[in-house]
């Protein structure tokens, strides 16, 4: 592979792969790290053969475990995406709201800060398109609970989106 | 599946917006040549390819001086390099490295020392080195002049090169 070709390979993927770590992580600094380390895997090792959606979903899968283990990593005290667990506030669901004032960015803004993990499921099964079992086996919480705090997230974002004064 | 729900979903690669902090290529590209994965473009500076460049700097002014140039001798002089480049710091750079691989690719044989690569090294590519409190566009006018320059360089090199 030429340098060129690494560059254009680069180009094509790295604001997906970059995004997917930055949700996850909440650190852009953490997240260029690991969109890189996962190009340069794919250029390095990664699976011959594949077709552009085959390569995405490969970095895509990649940069996820990537990140959460960084995050694993970074809260060795066990409590990685224990704390919703104990997280008595559970609102009943709120209100719908209406979609036609949101942008996108407000929402992966707004879902981004939402506390983990929350935001990581959130993002992996509304953003990645992810089903819970895939959920369960990247973060090994299991799938009752996913349903729990993607409900209770759900309900969060549509507190955090409500009370968002509208930028236009 | 809520109305916010769906609107994520089908929204969701316009979620994607975020950006990596400026001059992120860069630094791609310098891990990408620490690993071997592609030739290394980058060269050691040493005294001896520091020596050569400085000695035909100093053979060129001397031509210059001594020869009274012909109109089809040297002639490339602030040459627009940037008028295709996007106005952006990161716009100027791409477009000074497409123009210096070129002129690499062009000389490769007859620049056996890599002078050329002497000329426009940089341990730290200015464009890193501009403090944040500049605009885009006083950074885009200080990148111009700075790579421009050294185009204008290799390309003088270049017209030595071939005489």
């Amino acid at each position: 592979m030429t340098r060129e070709e690494a560059t254009a390979f680069y180009r094509k993927h790295y604001r997906r792969v970059y995004n997917i770590s930055l949700r996850i992580t909440g650190s852009s600094a953490d997240a260029e790290e690991i969109m890189q380390d996962t190009i340069l895997k794919y250029l390095a090792k990664g699976p011959e053969g594949l077709n552009e959606l085959q390569i995405s979903a490969w970095l895509a899968r990649t940069a996820i475990n990537k990140s959460l283990d960084l995050l694993r990593s970074k809260k060795r005290d066990a409590a990685f995406l224990q704390e919703a667990a104990l997280d008595a506030d559970e609102a009943d669901a709120p209100e719908e709201v209406n979609t036609e004032t949101l942008t996108p960015e407000d929402v992966a803004k707004e879902i981004n800060q939402l506390k983990e993990p929350y935001n990581i499921v959130l993002s992996l099964v509304l953003i990645e398109g992810l089903d819970y079992g895939e959920v369960s086996d990247y973060t090994g919480i299991t799938q009752g609970n996913l349903r729990c705090y993607y409900s209770r997230g759900l309900a969060k974002l549509r507190e955090a989106l409500k009370r968002k004064p509208l930028n236009r | 599946m809520s109305d916010l729900e769906k609107y994520i979903k089908e929204n969701s690669r316009r979620m994607d917006a975020a950006e990596p902090a400026s001059g992120h290529e860069l630094r791609f590209l310098e891990k990408l040549d620490e690993s071997g994965l592609v030739e290394k473009k980058t060269v050691v500076v040493n005294w001896r390819r520091i020596a050569i460049a400085v000695a035909c700097a100093a053979a060129v002014i001397a031509g210059v001086i001594m020869i009274k140039p012909s109109a089809d001798s040297i002639h490339v002089v602030h040459k627009d390099w940037f008028a295709n480049a996007e106005k952006t710091p990161e716009g100027v750079y791409e477009a000074y490295y497409e123009h210096f691989q070129k002129d690499c690719q062009e000389a490769s044989e007859l620049d056996a020392d890599g002078v050329m690569e002497d000329i426009t090294n940089e341990s730290i590519p200015l464009l890193d080195q501009l403090p944040d409190e500049l605009s885009d566009a006083e950074k885009v006018a200080i990148l111009e002049e700075h790579y421009g320059t050294l185009l204008d360089a290799v390309a003088q090199y270049k017209e030595v090169l071939a005489q």
